[in-house]
Formats: C-alpha cells, sequence, structure tokens
C-alpha cells in the first residue's frame, strides 16, 4: 500500500512541477507550488519520517507559499502571454535537459543495485526504535539541542537578518506627511525651546 | 517497496525541472524564485532520503537548516521584488538590465 501512495504523490508532485513552470497566470502557479510541496511532504511521509514532512509542510506552504501569494496579489502582475522566448530556448534546454537527466539515471541505475538494503519502505531497520525507545522528533532534538546548537543558533540569526534585510528593503519613509517623533518631544526641554527672537 | 534509486530520480526530476523553469521562463522573476524553491526542495529531499537511506540523522538536520535558508532567500527575493516594482512598475526579466547606476 505505501508503494501506490509513493507513486501517486510522486507523479502528482512531477506533474504540478511541470505545471508551476508553465502555467501563465502566476496565482495558478502559486498554487502549483503549493501541491509540489504538499505532494512531496507525502513522498517523505512514505518513509515514515514524521517531523521532517511536517515541517515542510508547516514552513513551505505556511510560510513561503503565503508569501509569495502575498507579492502576487499585492503586485497587480498583469497575465503574461506565453512568448516566443519559451519556444526558442525549448530545443537546446531541452536537449541539454533530456542528456543531463538521461546520465542521471544511468548513475542512478548502476550506483545503488545493492538487492536487499536500498528497499526503503518496507525493509529498513528503524535502528532507532529498536536500539534506543526515542522518535524520530526526540532522536533530532537531542541531536539539534546538543552536539549542533550552534548551528541551531546561527539558522535563527540568518532568519533575523532576512527579516531585518526585508524590512529595509521595503520599508520607506513619506517625507510629505507629518509624523510624531516621540523622541524628539521627550528631548525638548524649555531651554532649547524657548528663545527671544532678535532683530 | 520503494528503492532509493526511484526517490532520487523523482527528486532530481524535480531539480531538472527548476532548471528549466529558471532557464525557459522570460517573462517575470517570481516564477523564477518559484523555481528555486523546487530546486531547494529537490535538494531536501535528496538529503532527507540519504538521511533514510543511511540510518544518519545529520541528513534530516541539514535538511532543516536548508529550510531556513530556503525561507531566508524567498523573503529576501520577495522584498526585492517589491522594491523593483516600485522603480520599475513591472517585474518583467528583460528591462532588469536597465537598472544601472
Amino acid at each position: 500500500m505505501p508503494n501506490y501512495l509513493f507513486y501517486i504523490f510522486a507523479g502528482i508532485s512531477i506533474i504540478a512541477a511541470l505545471m508551476v513552470i508553465t502555467v501563465v497566470n502566476p496565482v495558478h502557479s502559486v498554487l502549483f507550488l503549493v501541491l509540489v510541496f504538499l505532494s512531496s511532504a507525502g513522498m517523505l511521509f512514505v518513509l515514515q519520517l514524521e517531523f521532517i514532512p511536517l515541517t515542510f509542510i508547516i514552513v513551505y506552504v505556511g510560510a513561503i507559499a503565503i508569501l509569495f501569494l502575498f507579492v502576487v496579489m499585492m503586485l497587480d502582475i498583469k497575465v503574461t502571454s506565453k512568448s516566443n522566448d519559451f519556444f526558442k530556448y525549448i530545443p537546446v534546454g531541452g536537449l541539454v535537459g533530456s542528456l543531463f537527466i538521461f546520465e542521471i539515471f544511468n548513475t542512478l541505475s548502476k550506483s545503488f543495485v545493492i538487492p536487499k538494503s536500498t528497499m526503503l519502505v518496507d525493509n529498513f531497520v528503524s535502528w532507532v526504535s529498536t536500539v534506543d525507545k526515542v522518535t524520530n522528533l526526540e532522536a533530532l532534538g537531542q541531536l539539534l539541542y546538543t552536539y549542533y546548537f550552534i548551528y541551531f543558533l546561527i539558522a535563527g540569526i540568518i532568519l533575523l537578518v532576512a527579516m531585518v534585510g526585508a524590512i529595509v528593503l521595503t520599508l520607506q519613509f513619506n517625507k510629505t506627511v507629518k509624523n510624531q517623533l516621540i523622541f524628539r518631544q521627550l528631548s525638548r526641554s524649555a531651554d532649547s525651546a524657548v528663545f527671544l527672537a532678535r532683530n | 517497496m520503494v528503492y532509493i534509486t526511484t526517490f532520487l530520480g523523482v527528486s532530481t526530476t524535480l531539480f531538472l525541472i527548476g532548471i528549466l523553469g529558471i532557464v525557459l521562463n522570460r517573462k517575470n522573476i517570481l516564477i523564477i524564485l518559484m523555481s528555486v524553491e523546487l530546486m531547494l526542495l529537490a535538494v531536501n529531499i535528496n538529503f532527507v532520503v540519504f538521511s533514510v537511506y543511511m540510518d544518519d540523522l545529520m541528513g534530516q538536520m541539514f535538511a532543516l537548516f536548508i529550510l531556513t535558508v530556503a525561507a531566508a532567500e524567498s523573503a529576501i527575493g520577495l522584498a526585492i521584488l517589491v522594491a523593483y516594482y516600485k522603480v520599475r512598475n513591472s517585474i518583467a526579466v528583460e528591462s532588469i538590465q536597465m537598472l544601472r547606476g
């Protein structure tokens, strides 16, 4: 049964990814991107992982795709007609891409032909549950918060820098609107504000 | 039975679709950013599948960090897109080369 689920999810994700880059309307493109993320998370659920696919759904669908949707709806992009460029670049791109994918599949089919241990779903030994009774999430947390905590902190700093950068890039001060500057009001005293006009 | 080669084939196909989206799409930057997201997703799937294959949690941790970088990258890219839209009032790729100086 997980077998069929995997193939269903894989087919959905590949078809939806193709739709992402070929569909004309950007809103439809973002929605197909959401479908790609969801189906690839389902593909990873087949591997009996819990935390990583759920994080994929939360971060990719809940944050990134929603961000894309915001930008698409905010910018009022005209629906672009399919240009001739798409078909102009298809021969070279298709040739290079098909060569590359042929080479990759050739390498893959030669590299992983160990009979039993390559079966991921039904036949892999979950050492985590046999040796030490911790779940996937617990094991990941034990690793992430102890040995690799510095990378965790660096990831947080990366997110902070991205947030500050996005705010700095998009924030603009309107010079024509009178704003209330509280620090200027508070630093104003009678000595600096009241003075005699001399003529 | 799902072999690792099938998983790697699917993720490689997703990665190639992302590259094709960047190369073939000459109209708006939004599709290019989405293609970058697709490529990062394919790389993430690769890391997680190899993590299961090798019984090592390092791949899943690395997938978490890639997820962080993907979120940061899309935030910065979309912010640049919004700033560019304010200047040029369109997001066509062809006119970006006029944005000099």
